[in-house]
Order: structure tokens, then sequence, then C-alpha cells
């Protein structure tokens, strides 16, 4: 054998011991748990044979408490670049296998190696957490890797984009790097996210609790909001990170790659889905589908705060971002957690330059002692300063209900919406007709003969007046009445005109959102 | 051989203590749980109202339930979310009721049922994050019944003793009224 076929086969069989990770028995424990191994996971998100692995041989820090003479296959984690259809990604994956995906030094300077590859190369960064935490052996060291984790993340965002993707335990300080990333996926009985765990919880504080119900996939995605997006499998869960990555641009400065412009879906009949009574429900979803190319629409935070739809669609081969009130949950009210949905969403399409529709149909803010005492002032006002501080290119469409705070809310011209539309059922009113006839007309109402027959009367006539979309247009706070066959028409054209819409704003290091 | 005998048994009753103690506390659980539930129960109730039926663009049938957010105004055929059907719908808090305002431990009371106390006495002690809180009268009252035992552990808003006011005390839902005790 000559010398340089030894070194190669040295080489093969370093690599060969490294990639095994936790070696065979842990593997398989892995596989029973309903998990891939990390590389595994790596070759089916990514295109086939694309993945380059970085870091391979990297040893771990940890001196003392008998570690010194463990070794740790890549310390595991396993970081790299790769193509999904066809666009470069940077990608790290914690390996469960190898002592327990713990974070130590190395570990989190590998993922750090990686982040700062991503942001220099200006590619999305996805990372999927499987990690029992901290390496407590490591003791400060692992804590500040997770610092150096959060400050990338930080410095990141906005600029590329970053998927954190939950195939297993994700506990402690962990759980702050996906909540500081644009979009979280999580896969139902795999994905656990939570501060403290069911033990410390349990003797601290005596409430008992298993981890799916205190952090698992579906409290994640309907109750906290964390979780962005829901699967039922791991493959389920890597098609959702392709078709979202089709949507977006790779950077901040790049534009949405253009898809194929296709004509809706003929089921969809705009005109049909709508009913004119303000009081019946219907699916806005229906609408979105009625407008959008090939009626597709890909939803964000589907099951949490489902009052408000937020997602992304296509519009003449363009990326657009859905902002819709929900008329089928909760009537489309406006309330703490749908403006923080929404709030987020505008911010993320705002970073990326993706123009922003917004249809309206919602009768105001959820009254309650309990949205009062949670801070719906602070929650709703973030959907105010969300709008008005977007730059892209927004479209408004008002197709029946605009009353009170949350028409000025829902991207009004005086929010600057750059357009304006309503259609001829839009109610555009300081508040419902009943509500307002009962304070305007109070005293009418109170000295009539039949004080019911007044009301009925008075807020007939309020309805008649006010309850139209031609007292706003007659002040030119929308821009057209329009037919809604004529809906997609309106928004090519509008989101045509604005491609090169430019906006300046006063110099500033920041503003100040409510947060 | 005597002494073996005397602390097996002694062990045994020990035991035997605990399980009583344990049976009781999980009737006692249960008790509430059921409590909660038909309260859940009379929400959902009242909440529900009218059940409507619509077909959706696919054909798929759905139910409605009504939601109304302004008094005498429409009446919205709409879905709860599962967050807004549980939500907590506010009570007035009976002052009367001292609970546990952070999880801790039950250290030891000070007073027992029956005693009657100055505001600014100890009633109990209580052990919660490492420090042992002394829990003082927040009025002139009697003990009316103490509801938890030394060395329970317990979860936050639990209520510990029932302390009856020798005031006059508000209880309905009246917010504007301030009792005599909360307005000095």
């Amino acid at each position: 054998m000559s010398l340089l076929s030894r070194k190669i086969s040295e080489l093969q069989e370093r690599t060969a011991k490294a990639v095994q990770g936790g070696g065979a028995s842990a593997i398989a424990k892995q596989i029973a748990m309903g998990k891939l191994p990390a590389r595994e996971r790596i070759n089916q998100l990514l295109d086939p044979g694309s993945f380059y692995e970085y870091d391979l041989f990297i040893e771990h820090e940890a001196r003392g408490f008998g570690m010194e003479g463990k070794d740790l296959a890549g310390d595991g984690v396993v970081i790299g670049t790769g193509t999904i259809n066809g666009k470069p990604v940077a990608i790290y994956a914690q390996d469960f296998t190898v002592a327990g995906g713990s974070l130590g030094m190395m570990h989190a300077r590998k993922i750090t190696k990686i982040m700062d590859y991503a942001l220099r190369m200006r590619i999305p960064l996805i990372g999927i957490n499987d990690s029992g935490g901290a390496r407590i052996q490591e003791g400060v060291n692992s804590l500040a890797g997770y610092g150096e984790i959060f400050f990338r993340n930080t410095m990141a965002s906005g600029v590329i984009p970053q998927l954190s993707v939950i195939l297993g335990p994700c506990a402690g300080g962990a759980v702050y790097s996906p909540a500081l990333t644009d979009y979280v996926f999580v896969v139902d009985k795999i994905s656990k996210m939570f501060i403290t765990g069911p033990e410390v919880i349990k003797s601290v504080l005596g409430e008992e609790i298993d981890m799916e119900a205190l952090g698992g996939a579906r409290v994640h995605s309907e109750i906290t909001g964390n979780a962005h997006f829901f699967a039922h499998s791991e493959a389920e869960c890597f098609r959702q990170i392709k078709t979202l990555l089709d949507y977006i641009p790779a950077h901040n400065e790049a534009r949405c790659e253009k898809g194929k412009v296709a004509d809706p879906d003929k089921k969809f009949k705009i005109d049909k889905i709508v009913p004119v009574d303000p009081t019946k429900p219907y699916d806005v979803r229906d609408v979105i589908r009625a407008v959008t190319d090939s009626s597709e629409f890909f939803e964000v935070q589907e099951m949490w705060a489902a009052n408000i739809v937020i997602g992304y669609g296509r519009i003449n081969g363009r990326t657009v971002g859905f902002v819709a009130n929900q008329p089928l949950v909760l009537a489309g009210v406006l309330d703490c957690d749908s403006s923080d949905k929404a709030a987020r969403f505008i911010r993320y399409c705002d970073a990326f330059e993706i123009p922003i529709v917004t249809l309206e149909d919602m009768p105001g803010y959820l009254p309650g002692v309990d949205q009062e005492h949670a801070g719906v002032i602070r929650h709703g006002a973030k959907l105010l300063y969300a709008y008005s501080e977007a730059t892209v290119p927004k479209v408004t469409v008002i197709l029946r209900k605009a009353y009170g705070g949350g028409y000025i809310a829902m991207n009004s011209r005086h929010l600057r919406a750059d357009f304006v539309f309503a259609w001829p059922t839009a109610e555009i009113a300081v508040m419902g007709p009943e509500g307002a006839a009962n304070i305007i007309f109070r005293k009418e109402i109170m000295e009539a003969e039949d004080p019911e027959a007044m009301r009925k009367q008075k807020v007939e006539e309020y309805k008649q007046k006010f309850a139209n979309p031609y007292v706003a247009a007659a002040k030119g706070y929308i821009d057209s009445v329009i037919e809604p066959v004529d809906t997609r028409k309106f928004l090519i054209h509008s989101l045509e005109v604005s491609l090169n819409k430019e906006v300046k704003r006063p110099k500033k290091k920041h503003g100040i959102p409510p947060f | 051989m005597e002494e073996k005998r005397a602390l097996v048994e002694k062990r045994l009753k020990v035991e035997e203590r605990e399980q009583k103690r344990e049976k009781k506390l999980k009737e006692r659980i249960m008790k509430n749980e059921e409590k909660a539930k038909r309260l859940e129960e009379k929400k959902a109730k009242s909440l529900k109202g009218k059940h409507i039926s619509h077909t959706d663009i696919s054909g798929n049938e759905q139910n409605f339930e009504i939601l109304q957010i302004f008094p005498d105004a429409r009446k919205y055929k709409t879905t709860y979310t599962t967050k807004y059907r549980n939500r907590k719908v506010w009570k007035k808090p009976d002052l009367q009721e001292i609970k546990s305002v952070i999880p801790g431990v039950v250290t030891s009371f000070t007073v027992k049922e029956g005693d009657h106390v100055q505001k600014g006495e100890e009633l109990m002690i209580y052990e919660a994050m490492k420090m042992q809180n002394i829990i003082l009268a927040p009025f002139d009252g009697t003990v009316e019944k103490i509801l938890v035992k030394e060395r329970e552990k317990l979860a936050k808003g639990v209520i510990m003793i029932y302390l009856t006011s020798d005031a006059k005390f508000e209880t309905d839902e009246d917010t504007t009224s301030i009792s005599p005790d909360l307005s000095e």
C-alpha cells in the first residue's frame, strides 16, 4: 500500500467512525423514539447529495468529572451547507445520540461557525434542535456557548431567514434560540419545549403535568403561539420547510423568486364566498385562495389565534404576505394574540421586502376583563406600530365590517396604506349601527312611546346612512369601491405599480415598539 | 424482639396514617375537580347559545356559536377558540379568603379555628421561595375555617384560611363600593 492510499484509508476510517455519532445502540434508541438520526434528517431535508459537512473531527472541551477519556463524535452536532430546491442553505443538526445532544463549548462553536457563515454568505440558516440542554460538566463554558448563539440570532434577524426545527427536547436556556429566530417548526409527539421541565415544576410548585401537556407541539401551536408550523411527522415538517423557503427570499436585499403565473381555481367564486349579512360567517382563506395564483395559500400559525389568518401566496407570480380577519373564528375580532400574531408577521414581510395584502372584515376589539388585564392595549398597539412602520407595498381590501379602532389598525389609509379598496358590502364606520344608534339617538329612543320600535327605526336609519363604503369614499379614505370579482385584477395592478416604492423615514437608531 | 415489633407496629401505623392522609387529599382533589367540571359545563352552556350549522365551500357541514361584542348589537355566528372557551371569567375576590400568593409549604399555624384575631396579628407561617413568610390578619375577624394542613405543599391561589370579618364585608359583584376596611 502506498503512503497516499494509507493516508486516505486513515481518513476514511476516521470519517466512518465519526459519522456513526453515538453508535449503533444509541441510534436504535433514537429510532425507537420515532426520531431520525441527525444526518438522516439533513439528507432528507436537503437536495439529494447536496450536503457538505464541516468540523467533523471536532473534539470536546470538557475537563474533569471523568470526561477526559470520553470520545464524543463531532461533539454532538452536525454542521454544513447544501441546497434546497437548488438554493443554498446553511444547516446545523444536534445529534441526540451523542451525549444527549448536550451543548458544550465546541458544540456551540460549531453552531456559531455555521451561523457566521450563513450571515456572511447571506443564505438561510436552518437549525435542527434535539438536545438535552447544557452539558453540565462544561459549566459556564456551555452557558457562554448559548449566549454566543443568541447574539448571532439577534444580529442575523431581519438579514437572513432563520428557521428553527424542534425535533426532540429543547429545554431551559436552549429555547431562546428558536424564540429569537423567524420560524419555529414542531412535530407532534416529538417536539418538546419549555423553560423548566415537569419534574422541577412538580417539586417546586406541586403542579403535576407531563411533557406533552406542558410544552408539546400542540401546546406551542395552539396555546402559546411559540411555534409557526405544526406537522404530524418529520417528513411533513421537511415539506413545510421546503414550501416556506420557496416563498421567501434568501436575504433581506434579495427579491423573492417569481413563481408560475396561473389563474385561481374556478371552485373559489369570490362573489359567492362572503355572505352579505354581516353576522354570517365564512372562511376568509377561501377569499385568499380566490385571488392567489393556482389558489395556493401557505398559512403560518394556523392553529394559534385563528381569528386572524396570516400566510403567503403569490399574485401574478410575486410572493405576497396576507393578513386577514377570520369571521369563522371569534367573529374575526382583534385581541391580544391575534394582534401579536399579525404584527410579527407584518414586520417579517417588511424586513424581507414582501408586499402585504390585508383583507378586512372585523367587528372590533374583543371586550372582556381577561383581555384588558392581559394587556390588549399594549398588544393591540403592536399592530398599529407594525403597519405604520412597514414600508413595503401595502394594499387593503375591505370586504365587510371595518369598525372603530379595528378599522384604523387594519392597514388603513391613515397608517399609510398605498391602496385601500372596498367591496360594496363594506361597512366603514365608527361603530356598528346598533351601538351607534343607541348612543346617538338615546334621547329619542327613551322618549318614544314605543322605544323598541324607535330603536329599530333609528338603527335602520343609521345603517342606511353610514353602514356603507361611500362615506369613507367621499373623504378619499378609500381609493375605489370595487366589485368582488375584480379583486384579483385590482391587486395585480396595485402591486405592479408599487414595485419600486420608496419611502424616506426620519433618521433613527430604531423605534421602540410596544414589545 | 419486643422492641423490634414495637418499631414495626409504629412504622405500620405511620404508613397507615400517611395512606389515610393521601386518600383524603385525593378525595378533596376529586371533589374540587368535579366542582370545576360542573362550573365548566355551566359556563360552556351559558356561552354556547344556539348551534347553527352551515356548509362551507367544500361541502363540509360546520357548527357555529354566537358571539356578541356589544350590548344590544349584532350576534355573530362564529366558532370559539380553545383559549377563549377556557378563559377565566373574572370574579370579584372575596378578601376573607386568605390565599397563598405564591407556591410554597405551610410551616405552622399560630391560630386555630374559632380564634378571634385583630388586624396585624400573626395567623400562620408559610414557606415559599426559601423564605419564612408570616401571614398577618388583614382585618379584625374570626378564624372560621382552616382549610390546609401543616407541611402541606400548596400551589398559588389556594385558600388557606377563611377569616370572617367583624365589619360587614362586601362580597357582591359591585366593584364601585369599597368596604370600610379597605378604604382606610
